[in-house]
């Protein structure tokens, strides 16, 4: 099930390839039928597959290479609580980024292949058992991007393409160092196997290897000062590619700390936690005030992304229960959360052209549903209780007070700043009297309406009842974190 | 005997969420559908609410109905959600579904002529919802959830009338300065939850004595903080004032009656964990003392008959801190009842002289008593209950008050008494200005050609039946019914009964020093005598102080907000950001660009050249194993 879950993306893009007639079959016709087959399908794996009694089920081992190095090269892929859950959310945010394509025309076959095969690696990342493979996943999303920024991207799209190739591929530098010791160390890239041992002992290597895999995801997270590659792939990328970059590929990051840091350098993290809190709590309270300086209204949300996944940081450098879970339950929120902001972003750059907020005001007025629609998804992003976010903020405020007091108090005045940023925007755009008058309409075709839908419902849902987004992962935490 | 079960009381604050449910989905383009869904709703849980208040009083104040069901468990965690049905619990959602229900009836006159009152509406009944919520809630992460949605529904009706910048405006700093607060209150449930692992509100009073005692002090700090906020106290105040440009019904139900006394009722539940702390009582003391002088003096200095009745309302919430900080919660809790009642009833008073003169400057109004006669004597009621006079139902709660200060600090008496003198001189002066002398209409009023005329029933009857609480509440039981009630309901608490004892000269002074209050009113506002006195106060500091609002809110927007954070702090940053991180990112970006150049100048395609390197490489890698080979052999 976990081979085909995977495999899917990549048979939709070649479908993508060979159909002969584009206009007869319309690539994005197909490309939906596939990430809705691929998200029924998570789904349905999430209900079936019992997450609370084996760590991975659905479990495949394929041999690729055993025997010809040392230690066996093997196409392995499994999903516990957490990689289940990331899925989940790439394959929704998938659908969204397919449908809020609906309008582009220029090459749009070329346009979904790249799409499908960025959401088959995402896939491959979370889903992948073996160091080496999860290597070559996190890799191959890199193209994908890159097509999607530099073609369809719009003002300064190659410059902004080559810098978030280059950054990544810095942090890819980095994390191929931290994986070879740990294969070494280890005697195996099996990742099972990895987190079956105990902690490292902390050696020079190790320490080593700890900072080079930690700093290569805190780019890709991205935290201070490693975030500057993300705001201007943010504000050049189109839509769906915002979407899926805010949503999904940050939550790589999140996901590597988590999967490769946490089970086996626990020991590493409690001794340098502090620094990592501070670190975290000044990311948020950082980039929270640039959000304040803003004129653009994506990079608004690129650096609320930043601020964001402090939170993350914080939950995961206290090291316990608690704030580990808070903090991947932040990354499945703020992807909802960040995807619907973006593809609010998207309707409204689609009917002013603009995306600086100063020339834009009352646009309630023009635009009553994308009003109401960016107002909810800012409220959920200040963390309204009764929407997703605020569980997620809750249980890292309260998860990690005792491992890291200072930090935390720090962290719950961003609470304050994301309010006052979020409702100073809202307030400068959709409030105030009507400005200009627009060409197009509000929303209203059936495409814009289910990409919007699909996201606010798991917000409520999930806001309102949070027990099955919880307990899906919390059997793969009391695995992987270690107490003592 | 009808028997009260727990889903009658979820009932009590589920029916106006159901109200705003259908209205949102199915009646939202039928203005008349939506308001009466929404007034059904509000009567429904009144009427639920008043079996819940029979029962309690029959069961004197004791919880009999007690529930926790879990919401979500994380590890050690556990969240859960119930409901509690104490004295506390009925009396206060009694007063808060009595005065919602009346408010909607007359919001349906006052909006009548508004397209968007089902929104108007879908809002309120969510506001109702929250309210109830935070009152039932038996857990005190239960408390905050209810405590935010409140946050937003007054950000929400405040902005009521998205179109008016100052109205955004004020709705953005209500919200941001009640969250200011509720950082506390996070911080409070944080250091509660890793105290005693448990966020049960009864579970926490029970165990007030286990806290360490610094832990303690930071607990009620962090919720007085809230509380704070909420109930607008000094320094959090600011947004009170400027949260009247919502709809008035909404100033009455939000901003006078339910939601600012939400912060006095947090401390009421929480207060065996306040009595334990000596420190935060006289914090709380020389707040509420603060506050209750500052704004009172801003009400005198006011033309805006809304803000008078705001600076009155937070001037009253001191009197209510006062009370908490003596230790008399009952007091307190009394207080903010009467309160509720009077000062919803001032409020939709105010609203319905708006409806007649379209406006709510003073200097625009006068004379009103004659052709506003019902508006006019309900409102006097509820002046004269603000005020405190006997037998209103402001002189009693006031008068235990007083009565407790008295015994316990002189200091703080005196305060208190210099209050009422403040309170009676600018409510006669409002009276004075909107009901006595001649009519002098605004502009606004006479480019519309309005006339001047009694509002219609559906807003009329609202304030009549408002006004039967606004005086006959002091006349309950208080020491047997209403202190027995709220005892029996905070089982935890150390000191139930503050002793006090009826002095009979307090009544005389207090009603002298009102007497008074009312006679320099109408010296100064109805004689107009004393003109080189009031000419020279008119030039002084404290008029531009007062004008100024003692430059509070300068120090926060213009001082803190833009100087500091945006304009200092946030243009640091972004140099910072753009000049220094980013630029060394870009520089690193560039170098290897070059040295990839000097790399690519070797691709030149000739033949000798390379053959040059391969040469040349052939033999400095004979000479380095030479090298390694002497120094090997040499070790």
């Amino acid at each position: 099930m976990t081979l085909l879950l995977l495999l899917l993306p990549f048979i939709a893009a070649f479908f993508i390839m060979i159909i002969p007639r584009e206009d007869k079959y319309p690539p994005k016709y197909i490309a939906l039928f596939f990430t809705i087959i691929s998200f029924c399908l998570s789904i349905f794996v999430a209900i079936t597959y019992d997450f609370q009694n084996g760590a991975y089920p659905g479990y495949q081992h394929i041999s690729w290479l055993e025997g010809v190095f040392p230690f066996s090269l093997s196409l392995s892929v499994g999903m516990d609580g957490l990689s289940m859950s990331l899925v989940l959310l790439t394959n929704l945010l998938t659908i969204t980024s397919v449908l809020i394509s609906f309008y582009i025309k220029d090459k749009q076959r070329l346009y979904f292949f790249w799409l499908m095969l960025l959401q088959g690696s995402i896939i491959g990342v979370f889903v992948s058992l073996n160091l080496i493979q999860f290597f070559i996943f996190w890799e191959l999303e890199l193209l994908p991007m890159f097509m999607l920024i530099s073609f369809w991207g719009s003002g300064n799209r190659e410059y902004s393409a080559m810098k978030f190739i280059l950054y990544t591929l810095l942090a890819s530098a980095l994390i191929l160092i931290g994986i070879i010791i740990i294969g070494y160390e280890a005697k195996s890239f099996d990742m099972i196997v990895i987190n079956n041992l105990e902690y490292f002992e902390p050696t020079t290597l190790i320490i080593f290897a700890f900072w080079a895999l930690l700093i290569g995801f805190l780019i890709k997270l991205p935290i201070f000062p490693f975030h500057t590659w993300l705001p201007d792939a943010h504000t050049d990328a189109p839509t769906a590619v915002s979407v899926m970059l805010a949503g999904v590929l940050l939550k790589m990051g999140g996901y590597g700390i988590l999967r490769i840091i946490v089970p086996n350098m626990g020991n590493l993290l409690n001794d340098y936690g502090f620094i990592l809190g501070l670190l975290g709590a000044f990311s948020i309270i950082y980039g929270a005030i640039l959000t304040l300086k803003q004129t653009d209204l994506k990079r608004v949300i690129a650096f609320s992304s930043i601020s964001h996944m402090g939170f993350v940081l914080i939950g995961i450098a206290s090291n316990s229960q608690l704030g580990i879970i808070g903090a991947s339950l932040q990354l499945i929120t703020h992807g909802l959360i960040s995807g619907l902001l973006f593809v609010g972003v998207g309707l409204v750059y689609e009917r002013t052209h603009t995306r600086e907020i100063a020339n834009m005001a009352g646009l309630t007025h023009n635009f009553p549903r994308i009003g109401v629609l960016m107002f909810f998804a800012g409220l959920a992003s200040l963390g309204l209780p009764g929407l997703v976010g605020f569980v997620a903020e809750i249980t890292i405020f309260i998860g990690s007070y005792e491992a890291l007091p200072i930090p935390t108090i720090l962290a719950i005045s961003g609470v304050l700043l994301s309010a006052g940023y979020i409702l100073w925007t809202m307030q400068r755009i959709f409030f105030g009297k009507r400005k200009n008058e627009y060409e197009s309409t509000d929303i209203s075709e059936w495409w814009e309406f289910s990409a919007v839908v699909i996201l606010i419902a798991p917000i409520v849902i999930f806001g309102v009842f949070p027990k099955p987004m919880i307990e899906i992962m919390e059997y793969s935490f009391s695995f992987l974190v270690r107490i003592g | 005997m009808f028997e009260i079960n727990e889903l009658l009381i979820w009932m009590i604050q589920f029916s106006p969420f159901i109200s705003c449910i259908l209205i949102m989905c199915f009646f939202y383009k039928n203005n008349l559908i939506s308001s009466s869904i929404a007034i059904i709703g509000g009567f429904l849980s009144w009427i639920l609410s008043l079996l819940l208040l029979v029962a309690s009083i029959s069961k004197t104040g004791e919880s009999f109905i007690l529930s926790n069901h879990l919401w979500f468990s994380v590890f050690n965690l556990d969240l859960n959600f119930g409901v509690m049905s104490d004295g506390l619990t009925a009396i206060m959602i009694f007063v808060v579904t009595s005065v919602a229900l009346l408010v909607q009836i007359f919001s349906k006159g006052y909006l009548n002529d508004d397209p968007s009152i089902s929104r108007y509406y879908v809002f309120l009944s969510l506001f109702i919802f929250s309210m109830l919520g935070a009152v039932l809630a038996s857990n005190l992460l239960q408390i905050f959830i209810f405590w935010e949605l409140m946050g937003l529904c007054s950000f929400l009706l405040i902005g009521f009338w998205f179109e008016k910048p100052q109205a955004v405006i004020a709705a953005r700093k209500a919200f941001l300065i009640t969250r200011l607060g509720d950082l506390g209150f996070i911080f409070a449930i944080v250091l509660i939850w890793n105290q005693i692992g448990t966020l049960d509100i009864l579970l926490i009073n029970e165990s007030a004595s286990k806290f360490e005692s610094f832990s303690l002090l930071l607990i009620t700090i962090g919720l007085l903080c809230g509380a704070m906020g909420k109930s607008a106290q000094f320094p959090l105040h600011v947004w009170l004032p400027d949260a009247m440009e919502g709809p008035t019904p909404v100033s009455a139900l939000i901003h006078a009656a339910t939601m600012v006394a939400a912060g006095v009722f947090l401390i009421a539940r929480f207060f065996p964990l306040f009595e334990l702390v000596h420190e935060i009582q006289v914090v709380m003391l020389t707040i509420g003392l603060v506050t209750l002088l500052l704004t009172g003096l801003l009400g005198i200095a006011s033309n805006d008959i809304k803000r008078v009745l705001a600076y009155s309302t937070i001037s009253q919430l001191g009197y209510m801190f006062v009370a908490l900080g003596l230790g008399a919660y009952v007091a307190a809790i009394f207080h903010l009842i009467t309160h509720a009642f009077f000062k919803a009833l001032l409020f939709l008073g105010s609203g319905s002289i708006n409806h007649s003169t379209g406006t709510f400057d003073m200097r625009h109004m006068g004379g009103l008593r004659k052709t506003m006669p019902l508006t006019y004597i309900t409102f006097l009621i509820g002046a004269l209950s603000l005020c405190g006079i006997f037998p209103f139902a402001g002189f009693w709660s006031k008068e235990v008050i007083v009565g407790i200060a008295y015994e316990k600090n002189i200091i703080v008496f005196v305060a208190l008494l210099a209050g009422i003198f403040m309170t009676s001189l600018y409510v006669f002066r409002t009276l004075i200005l909107t009901f006595f002398g001649e009519f002098k209409p605004s502009k606004f009023f006479i480019e519309q050609k309005k006339h001047l005329h009694e509002s219609s029933n559906i807003m009329v009857i609202p304030l009549i039946i408002l006004a039967v609480p606004a005086f006959l509440v002091g006349f309950i039981d208080f020491y047997d019914g209403f202190e027995q009630m709220l005892i029996h309901a905070n089982p935890y608490l150390l000191h139930q009964h503050v002793e006090h004892h009826f002095h009979w000269f307090i009544p005389i002074i207090s009603t002298g020093l009102i007497l008074g209050g009312a006679l320099v009113a109408y010296q100064l506002f109805y004689k107009n005598s004393f003109s080189s006195a009031r000419q020279y106060i008119n030039n002084s500091f404290l008029i531009k102080i007062l004008n100024e609002r003692y430059y509070i809110d300068y120090l926060y927007e213009q001082f803190f907000v833009s100087k500091v954070l945006i304009s200092y702090i946030g243009a640091k940053l972004v140099f910072f950001d753009k000049e220094i991180i980013d630029n060394f990112v870009n520089s690193v970006g560039k170098s290897s660009m070059n040295v990839g150049q000097i790399f690519i100048k070797s691709v030149n395609g000739q033949m000798q050249f390379y053959s040059l390197i391969m040469i040349s490489g052939l033999i400095l890698s004979q000479i380095f194993l030479l090298i390694v080979s002497f120094y090997v052999a040499g070790s």
